[in-house]
């Protein structure tokens, strides 16, 4: 059960990144009525460039724990980019259930803007180190003009486009209704009216995808605090879980707009039909297609017309990325996770204000990792 | 076999303008990234083959550096390349050529 949980999010953090996990961590013991001390579990994950430009730093969560204050008897690091904090959450409840820990601190996030300074991404970062490859395949891969993450979802979305017939106006609903979601949640960092035609007026950045539809890479950390009694939250639980990964490349993939969504959900597909909204990745619209199809929430190749058709609001035909989603939030370090279970946890607390899903009885949510392909990890919450 | 043999013999294969890719000797399927161990039935009987070097388009994106896309060919496997031609779109043959690319020769598509 989570106790407490908190974010602290900024579009370009002047500080330090330990100050940034230091005000996430304050901020969720506060909720959690905890301190320091009582926590006795630690996860995290680390990505390139995302610690104040670091390439790597050594037994990183002791440092961080060093840092912050705390000495957990259990310390983990997952590496699955944007799901690994969803992972930790369920690795966390099976650590506290078996009694190895009473209260475990999930810190996910970064400071990725001092990579962002230096025209460069996660994926990119090897760019700035020619003698540094981050890929056994080297020259193969990375002599190639491609530009990373962004033109391997562009392929996706235009093989999409391709098989079944998508558009990029379909792609643009999607971020028009996010937007609208984003309006009435009154939390997003993006926001204000947004029409198809400023998506599709929006540049190109590797076609089929235009500006618009890619979210945008921001400070933060989300602190989340997983403990064997839910304090003055709901005692809420994961009721279904799945995680799926894949290691082959896209060349060698026979279908790409198959991701391991589907194999992640394939036990509880029934399940997922009967929640009451919806959390799906969106590091690009074309993510959340994929999910919606790969996940049996749409049948495959349907994703374009069902947004068209369908309202995505808290009181629509099916709420989903119900606070905006991080295209409108936000993406702290390159990682999404996050931002989907902290939606999650406001509705399933019923504190979204304005913007509050009624009866929220179940929450679906799917996360995705190593581009749309590697990692898929899909849950369902309630009580 | 090494991996840095397959590259060897892969910068070889390059340089005579040729397209290499690797076929499992024991499940029959092929692969382009070089892995000493077959990913798809993990046996080591594997052979570098001369692909025909033509293939068609699978995928392809445009940005300010150019094409990009997934090329498959016709012996069963796939690689990412850059794109060169006119009308480039998904399901055009393409023919693989070679040139200096950041100080490697390597094959790049080219719509015909
Ligand atoms: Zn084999």
């Amino acid at each position: 059960m989570i106790s407490g949980f908190a974010e602290a999010v900024y579009k370009n953090y002047n500080g330090s990144v330990y100050d940034l996990m230091d005000e996430a961590l304050g901020k969720a013991l506060e909720m959690a009525g905890l301190e320091r001390k009582d926590l006795d579990g630690f996860m995290t994950t680390f990505l390139p460039g995302v610690f104040d430009g670091n390439i790597y730093m050594h037994f990183f969560p002791d440092q961080i724990c060093g840092y912050l204050g705390i000495t957990p008897k259990y310390i983990d690091s997952l590496d699955y980019g944007g799901p690994s904090v969803l992972s930790a959450l369920w690795r966390a409840e099976r650590l506290i259930k078996d009694g190895v820990a009473e209260n475990i601190l999930l810190l996910f996030g970064g400071k990725g803007s001092d990579v962002r300074k230096r025209k460069q991404t996660v994926d990119s970062f090897e760019k700035l180190y020619p003698e540094i490859t981050n890929t056994p395949y080297r020259h193969l891969i990375n002599l190639y003009n491609s530009m990373n993450p962004v033109s391997d979802y562009a392929l996706v979305a235009e093989r999409h486009k391709k098989i079944y017939g998508s558009t990029d106006t379909q792609r643009a609903e999607l971020i028009v209704k996010q937007r609208k979601n984003a309006n009435r949640s009154g939390y997003a960092m993006f926001t204000g009216e947004l029409s198809l035609e400023d998506v599709l007026n929006s540049p190109v950045i590797s076609s089929p995808l235009h500006l618009l539809e890619i979210v945008y890479p921001v400070d933060g950390f989300h602190a989340f605090i997983v403990s064997n009694k839910p304090g003055k939250l709901r005692g809420i639980r994961i009721q279904n879980y799945g995680e799926a990964h894949q290691s082959f490349l896209p060349p060698e993939i026979d279908d790409i707009t198959l991701t391991p969504a589907a194999e992640s959900t394939k036990n509880f597909r029934r399940e997922i039909a009967k929640c009451d909204f919806y959390e799906l990745y969106d590091s690009f619209s074309i993510t959340v297609m994929l999910q919606l199809e790969n996940t049996g929430i749409v049948p495959k190749g349907q994703s374009g017309k069902f947004i068209e058709k369908n309202s995505i609001s808290v009181d629509g035909d099916l709420p989903l990325n119900t606070g905006g989603g991080s295209i409108n939030r936000g993406q702290p370090a390159y990682m999404s996770g996050s931002v989907l279970l902290y939606e999650a946890l406001l509705q399933m607390n019923e504190m979204a204000d304005g913007n509050q899903v009624k009866s929220p009885g179940k929450v679906f949510i799917n996360g995705i990792g190593g581009w749309y392909r590697n990692h898929s990890v899909s849950l369902i919450l309630g009580d | 076999m090494k991996v840095d043999d397959l590259y060897n013999e892969y910068d070889k294969i390059f340089a005579s303008n040729k397209m290499p890719f690797i076929k499992c000797k024991t499940c029959d399927k092929a692969y382009y990234y070089p892995r000493n161990v077959c990913p798809f039935c993990g046996s080591s009987n594997i052979e570098i083959m001369i692909s025909s070097g033509t293939g068609e388009i699978y995928s392809c994106t445009e940005f300010k550096g150019g094409f990009y896309g997934i090329i498959k060919f016709p012996e069963g496997f796939g690689a990412y390349m850059n794109i060169d031609g006119d009308n480039i779109v998904i399901g055009r043959n393409v023919i693989i050529k070679f040139r200096e690319i950041g100080g490697k020769i390597l094959p790049y598509a080219y719509v015909d």
